[in-house]
């Protein structure tokens, strides 16, 4: 069990599901991107998109990581993901 | 001609989109496929055999430059890179092109369709000209720290030395420089590349190499065991005379496009030095340069061009070819008593 007491294979496959399921979200996203006029009309939503794909793969690597929760929360160069993730921790403990 | 396979390579969606966009708006310019990253862009190697990669240098997990390293090691194919504008990027995007990276362009200020469209016109020149890129499987391991040691001093003939090159053969130019003697022809060099990267390259290149290595400014004397590059972008170079020599920089239109100009110094040199030169143009994209290689010619000097992925020393009528590897030596053999 790790620290946050879920198994350590369950949060494996809880980030392999996730990138999985970012990976499909952007390709959709890339389809819908490579029609000019959607990508003109809805350029702000794609980038929604991209940030909370990056976002999932950054939360993916945490669920993998063995390190303490404060290192994993380190690790990620998401700023404003970190950020919110250090605040829930707080609010939390 | 079929079109040109590209692999575009980037972590953020948006500039997948994006550069995808761009470059299938290129006649002549095909999309393959679109990686997060350099696991996804493996597996996109394998499956569609792009020609060309455009490769993120800053990516989270293996960076560009390391995923770069990889593919010149094991797989060499022309890359061209997207770096962010700051000082780390300027640094990252001169080590991509020593590593083999065929160019190096600006990633947009903020991911809109303007700001790419603003480069897509070289971008579409340097994808097709990629065919004819010198690429070199890297060295692995130690054997890939390991610098050309510069030649021993040679006894100078009073010949002039020009070079003519791109972002493409930055990896070309270090190899060469760092076999240059510390007492080597004096050598004026016009390199296009993008903004910025100038000055970290002349750094890099100046712990690596025995002659000086300035950034030319005007009124510079032209000596023996010195390499003049010109500086980019707002100024021509040119020499004024032989010997004895002064660099002038001309605040002039840009010439086929190009300032600073690699024809406007080979004619310079071409009017001041004539028989006495050399000139040499590595350039892919040989639009700016075979002019003045030409004037040169006409001048009674030597010449060494590119054919394709081969090279060529001319003289007057005659012609010879040169591989890439001998370039170094045929140099040293035309500027030495």
């Amino acid at each position: 069990m790790t620290a946050s007491g879920m198994d350590p294979v369950l949060a494996r496959a809880l980030a392999d599901e996730l990138v999985d399921l970012t990976r499909s979200l952007a390709d959709l996203a890339y389809e819908l991107g490579s029609d000019p006029d959607t990508l003109r009309r809805h350029m702000v939503s794609i980038q929604d998109v991209d940030r909370i794909t990056q976002s999932q793969l950054a939360i993916a690597d945490i669920l993998r990581s063995d390190a303490p929760a404060s290192a994993r929360i380190d690790g990620v160069t998401l700023e404003t993901l970190a950020d919110r993730l250090r605040t829930r921790m707080a609010k939390a403990a | 001609m079929a079109d040109v396979k590209v692999l575009v390579v980037d972590d953020s969606l948006t500039m997948r989109v994006l550069i995808s966009g761009a470059l299938e708006r290129i006649k002549g310019v095909q999309v393959v496929g679109a990686a997060d990253g350099a696991a996804e862009a493996r597996k996109m190697v394998d499956q569609y055999r792009p020609e060309v990669m455009t490769l993120d240098v800053e990516m989270p997990g293996m960076s560009g430059l390391e995923y770069l390293a990889e593919i010149m090691e094991e797989r060499p194919m022309p890359v061209i890179m997207f770096s962010t504008r700051t000082a780390a990027g300027a640094a990252e995007s001169v080590e991509a092109l020593r590593l083999g990276a065929i160019d190096c362009f600006p990633k947009p200020k903020v991911a809109v369709q303007a700001e790419l469209d603003a480069i897509i016109g070289k971008l579409g020149k340097r994808i097709k000209s990629a065919r004819n890129a010198d690429l070199k499987r890297a060295m692995a391991g130690k054997a890939a720290a390991a610098r050309k040691l510069p030649t021993p001093d040679i006894n100078w003939n009073g010949r002039l030395l020009a070079i003519g090159a791109d972002a493409a053969n930055t990896q070309a130019l270090f190899e060469l420089f760092q076999s240059f003697p510390a007492n080597c022809p004096p050598t004026l060099v016009v390199q296009q590349m993008s903004p910025g990267l100038l000055t970290p390259m002349i750094e890099q290149l100046r712990e690596q190499i025995a002659p000086k290595i300035v950034e030319a400014t005007d009124g510079m004397k032209v000596e023996q065991g010195t390499i003049y590059f010109a500086p980019q972008g707002e100024t021509h170079m040119v020499v004024d005379s032989w010997p004895e020599g002064t660099l002038r920089l001309l605040a002039r239109e840009p010439v086929a496009g190009e300032r600073p100009s690699i024809s406007l110094l080979f004619a310079s040199v071409a009017k001041a030095a004539g028989s006495n030169s050399l000139g040499v143009l590595l350039a892919l994209d040989d639009e700016d340069g075979s002019a003045g290689l030409r004037a040169m010619l006409a001048g009674g000097a030597y010449a060494i061009g590119r054919n394709g992925t081969d090279f060529t020393l001319n003289k007057g009528a005659v012609s010879q070819p040169v591989a890439g590897d001998a370039i170094f030596a045929n140099i040293m053999k035309l500027c030495s008593k």
